[in-house]
């Protein structure tokens, strides 16, 4: 195995991450089409989303666009600018910190003020 | 990606071919303006919009009466299907490198990328009338 460093480990995440993301989007996209079918088939589909287990996906899927938006960011400020080859690891180590940052965030807002979690009184499978 | 389209100490591709050259340049630019566009779409549906708000008539509802969300939806439709299908192009390219097998899998991507931004056009420029 390649020495498994800032670069290698930055380079399989965001692929992992965008086959995420785009393998979400043919989910997604599916999803809309029901558009098409009028509202009691449209609305049942995106009821699925109502489910707890679906929240942690979601919150999956969040955390998938975030990293690979930003080493996004990272790799065209290396691909553009020369300069900015020479502090590609400190790059990467921002991006993963600015991730977290957000991500904690984002968890507070999405997973922590959910009230549908099965052990809550409102919620339930 | 072909070693030769890289020189050391170069990020941008020299040599590869014309259509090489290109898909590096688009991954850049689409990746740029989806970083815009996503933020929007995820305000849109998850801040501005109340949880639980979502369903056929409010979507119908603004489609129909701010056709700039067609058209932001449309860049989000072929920008993203654009970037992350040439994504799983590059694995393809990475993975793949019996012709046979090579055929197989470039033929589903391009099966797919057609019939999803076919028929996601095709929902955002046909819409429903809304109804109850």
């Amino acid at each position: 195995m390649y020495q498994l460093k800032e670069g290698q480990i930055a380079y399989l995440l965001h692929r992992v991450s965008g086959v995420a993301v785009i393998l979400f989007l043919f989910v997604h996209l599916v999803e809309n089409f029901f558009l098409l079918m009028g509202p009691a088939a449209y609305n049942q589909a995106i009821g699925i989303y109502d489910h707890w287990y679906f929240r942690i996906g979601e919150f999956a899927l969040i955390a998938a666009v975030v990293y690979h938006a930003l080493n996004g960011c990272r790799i065209i400020a290396i691909d553009f600018w020369q300069r900015s080859t020479k502090y590609q690891k400190p790059m990467w180590y921002a991006v993963m910190v600015l991730s977290a940052i957000i991500l904690l965030v984002v968890a507070k807002i999405m997973l922590l003020d959910y009230p549908k979690w099965p052990w809550m009184a409102g919620g339930g499978a | 990606m072909s070693s030769s389209t890289y020189l050391a100490g170069s990020a941008k591709p020299v040599g590869g071919t014309r259509g090489e050259v290109f898909l590096w340049y688009w991954m850049r630019i689409s990746g740029l303006l989806l970083v815009f566009l996503t933020l929007f779409h995820l305000w849109l549906n998850h801040i501005h919009t109340e949880v639980g708000q979502l369903n056929f008539n409010l979507v119908i509802w603004r489609l129909h009466n701010f056709p700039v969300l067609r058209v932001l939806d449309f860049l989000l439709l072929f920008l993203g299907l654009g970037h992350g299908v040439n994504g799983l192009k590059n694995l393809i390219d990475d993975r793949v490198h019996a012709p046979a097998q090579r055929a197989f899998w470039l033929t589903l991507l391009l099966v797919t990328f057609t019939v999803f931004l076919a028929a996601g056009t095709a929902v955002l420029f046909v819409l429903p009338t809304g109804g109850a």
